[in-house]
């Protein structure tokens, strides 16, 4: 924008050459006008941009036509000289701004201070996590320094995810403001894609999975649209391909369930000390471990966690630059096979597209109901919000009472087990989770507290003697034990979080209801805040959610354990990666079904 | 000079439609002033004034920058509707006094009249509900004056654009932009703020560093916690000062510069 200003100047100045001849000839109380256009162009030009002292340049030179309107009418060469002189200065400041190393320089530090500082002062799980803001800043500042020193809009997306998950705590996110650099950041932070997520199974081996080239898998050719928006930007990631080498794992043999036993001629789990940042926070051990060979999937031969090859314009398929990762696996009689998988592009969009696979509930809206077979219900949960009225209130009974008459028909139908798809539910208003947990609760009062006591002054929640939060009003409700007789099962994800964690903890408790999933829920469940800042946006937990003994409820504490209602672990097997890979079938909702 | 700038003040003192215009601006900022404490307030309940100045930053000035447009234009375009610029010129008058004249009572008077209107919902807030302790008393006072040298440079600009369009009307149409262009300004380039433009300058002194939280009430739903550092930076102060009186000369310059050859027509 500044550039089309400066443009827009320079145009100016020329024009006022030629006009202090013309106006000569046509005399007019109008050409004076022009005199004055490039001081209302830098006018805006501060508006849009900022002042700026590398413009100063522009400032000078867009007022200097105003001498024009002391020079005497006939003096043309003298108005001439003026406005070129002024032509001269933009043009010279045009070559700076290209060639200034200085000039609008980002100010990736000045987030980094500012979005630090606020967090040490208002992060509510500081005691809980055990965080020690001290180390954080030695580790931390001088990172982003050197993402000062270089500009570098990746290097500030990578040291921010560094920095979010030392929190271990899935309320803690940095988002760029900028979609396109953004999604360019994505895309150039976690690898190259080499034609294969990993994972482990629960017999403990590490397989391959969601491979390119097989059906219902992940293709670079594929022109599905994700939500996160990688498919416009992950061709810039691709080279230029054969078929050939797009099937490189598939001409192999290995398909989604083989077994990788070496990735580039090391075990999968030693690269895991590489692996210090994630896409997405995994408060709890056990998930964090599920998730981590996913991560490994994107470093290539002699490359480091996160380093992305991005293919120079002008290679074409033979690019000798372009990364490779060495991969051993098992083949169909269990021999050892090695192969060289070449480049296909960023990793980022196959692993959300893994993700999205292994996390994503059945595509229904919300609080719609699917029949999986006359005894079994499911009932999808993806965000604790009913409608924008009630949403910042406490009040949900027309919801409540929809839903009650719902389940009481379904009850009449002779429907037994309801299934909740919670799995990726984004969270919400804790009230629509009391809403809809006061239909199945047993009989009786059931309490919760989501609101600490306040520094009203401070706006910030101070602890008591005993290290603890204050206990604010407790929100309650009366159990109606709607569904006595029948089972109820919480499907849940990684994903599942926030509300939809509370949802978790308020009703696993329920003697009729398991929590089942690959993963237990996210663990994340402080309410958040989001502190904006010049590059992006950092969100972070900042209202405390309080157990009834004033101990911050949900979240994970330095010990990274689950402290919430969980009852089994699907086991993530090869019928589960058959049926999720290679048939493209939901089979958390088909398992558990079968369990009732 | 001074024989223009006294029948300048005349007039001012004695047209009618300026006295009703101001009138009318009094009841506007004092209406807004009542009602927005009202409503910072719980209806004079909780708080003060304070509340109210840190829920409406914009409160002193979105209105009352309508009025100086307006006042700037009336009295630096009026006299082009009468002829009496060139009558001045023909009594032999320089282009020089009658421009400074005009410009130096247009901008002067104009500043103080709209840093009055500033005040009026403080002060009515103030009487209703007294201060409260959102924000300091001493902190504010500073700010609320300083909002002056924004305003002066904003009348010196405006004084141009008179001088520019010649139209008292125009200048109302000016008013209503600037009146709305605050929130947009305000909203829109949050990464170009700088004192060196007047609207930006008039956001840094009357928004406020701090922090804001919330809670959840079982009756309410979400309830907004502010707490506020009303201190105002220094740079922010000599800023306001250097780049005011730098920007209202540099306009008085651009000013004559266009009004020096005019045709007065």
């Amino acid at each position: 924008m500044d550039k089309v200003f400066v443009l827009l100047e320079f145009a100016l100045m020329i024009l006022l050459v030629w006009i202090a001849e013309y106006a000569v000839k046509k005399p007019s109380n109008k050409w004076r006008l022009f005199y004055s256009a490039p001081i209302f162009v830098a006018l805006a030009l501060a508006i849009a941009e900022g002042f700026d002292i590398y413009l100063s340049g522009i400032y000078v030179a867009s007022a200097l036509p105003l001498l024009c309107l002391f020079v005497e009418e006939g003096k043309v060469r003298k108005k001439q000289r003026i406005a070129a002189f002024g032509a001269l200065i933009i043009a010279a400041e045009f070559a700076l701004i290209l060639t200034a190393p200085g000039y609008n320089r980002i100010a990736f530090l000045d987030d980094f201070e500012q979005g630090f500082a606020t967090m040490r002062e208002h992060y509510v799980l500081t005691e809980e996590k055990g965080i020690d803001w001290d180390g954080l800043y030695e580790k931390y500042r001088p990172m982003f320094e050197a993402v000062e020193e270089s500009q570098d809009a990746v290097e500030n997306y990578k040291a921010w995810q560094r920095f979010t998950t030392e929190f271990f705590d899935g309320h803690v996110q940095y988002l760029m403001n900028s979609e396109a650099k953004g999604l360019d950041a994505i895309c150039s932070s976690y690898g190259n894609d080499y034609g294969l997520s990993l994972a482990r199974t629960a017999a403990g081996e590490f397989v391959a999975i969601n491979v390119e080239g097989c059906e219902n898998s992940y293709s670079v050719n594929g022109t599905e649209e994700d939500e996160l928006g990688l498919y416009a930007v992950k061709k810039k990631y691709m080279p230029r391909l054969t078929e050939t080498e797009r099937l490189t794992l598939k001409n192999a043999g290995i398909k989604n369930g083989t077994v990788i036993t070496k990735w580039n001629g090391k075990s999968i789990d030693s690269y895991y000390d590489r692996v210090d940042y994630y896409f997405n926070q995994n408060p709890v051990r056990e998930n964090e471990e599920f998730y981590l060979p996913m991560y490994v999937a994107g470093i290539g031969r002699d490359m480091g966690y996160g380093e992305t090859y991005v293919p120079k314009k002008k290679q074409g398929a033979f690019d000798k630059e372009a990364p490779v990762a060495t991969i051993s696996f098992l083949d169909e009689n269990g021999t050892e096979q090695t192969v060289n998988a070449p480049n296909l592009g960023s990793y980022a969009p196959r692993m959300f597209d893994t993700f999205g696979k292994l996390e994503d509930g059945i595509k229904l809206t919300n609080l719609n109901w699917q029949e999986i077979d006359e005894e079994t219900y499911c009932i999808r949960i993806s965000e604790m919000s009913y409608d924008q009225e009630t949403y910042g209130g406490t009040v949900y009974r027309e919801m409540t009472d929809q839903l009650r008459q719902e389940v009481l028909a379904l009850k009449a139908a002779g429907v037994k087990n309801i299934i909740f798809d919670l799995r990726s539910n984004s969270g919400g208003s804790p009230y629509f989770v009391n809403a809809i947990a006061q239909l199945f609760a047993p009989k009786g009062e059931h309490t919760a507290f989501y609101s600490a006591v306040i520094n009203e002054k401070t706006a910030s929640f101070d602890r008591g003697e005993d290290g603890r939060y204050k206990l604010g009003v407790p929100s309650g409700y009366v159990g109606e034990d709607l569904w006595h007789d029948g089972q109820i099962i919480l499907l849940v994800s990684s994903m599942t979080v926030s509300a939809g964690d509370d949802m978790v903890y308020v009703m696993g408790e329920f003697p009729n209801v398991k929590v089942m999933g690959f993963t237990e829920s996210n663990h994340s469940c402080q309410a958040v805040s989001a502190l904006e800042l010049t590059v992006g946006r950092l969100a972070f937990s900042a209202v405390p959610n309080l157990q009834p003994d004033g101990e911050v409820a949900i979240d994970t504490l330095a010990d990274h354990k689950s402290r919430m209602p969980f009852d089994e672990y699907v086991p993530f097997d090869q019928a589960a990666i058959r049926s999720v890979f290679e048939e493209g079938e939901d089979y958390l909702l088909q398992y558990i079904a079968e369990k009732f | 000079m001074k024989n223009i700038i006294k029948s300048i003040w005349y007039e001012i003192v004695h047209r009618k439609t300026l006295l009703i215009i101001f009138g009318a601006f009094v009841l506007i900022m004092v209406g807004s002033g009542f009602s927005a404490t009202a409503d910072a307030t719980y209806g004079f309940q909780m708080g003060g004034v304070s509340d109210m100045l840190a829920a409406h930053p914009w409160m002193p000035y979105e209105l009352s920058l309508i009025f100086l447009a307006i006042f700037v234009g009336n009295v630096c375009c009026e006299d082009y509707k009468d002829k009496v610029i060139n009558y001045e010129i023909l009594c032999g008058h320089s282009r020089r006094s009658i421009f400074l004249a005009r410009s130096l009572m247009a901008i002067g008077i104009g500043t103080l009249l709209t840093l009055l209107l500033s005040f009026l919902p403080l002060i009515t807030g103030y009487a209703l509900a007294g201060w409260g302790d959102r924000l300091s008393l001493g902190d504010i006072l500073l700010r609320y004056f300083l909002l002056g040298l924004p305003y002066l440079r904003l009348a010196a600009f405006l004084a141009v654009l008179s001088f520019l369009c010649k139209s008292p009307y125009a200048m109302i149409a000016v008013g209503i932009v600037l009146s709305l262009s605050v929130e947009i300004f305000a909203d829109m380039f949050q990464h170009s703020r700088s004192v060196f433009v007047s609207l930006f300058n008039l956001l840094l002194l009357t928004e406020y560093e701090g922090w804001s939280s919330y809670n959840l009430d079982p009756a309410i739903g979400v309830i907004r916690y502010y707490a506020y550092d009303s201190s105002i930076p220094q740079g922010v102060v000599s800023g306001t000062i250097i780049a005011s009186l730098l920007m209202t000369g540099f306009y008085l310059f651009m000013g004559y510069a266009l009004f020096r050859r005019d045709e007065l027509n």
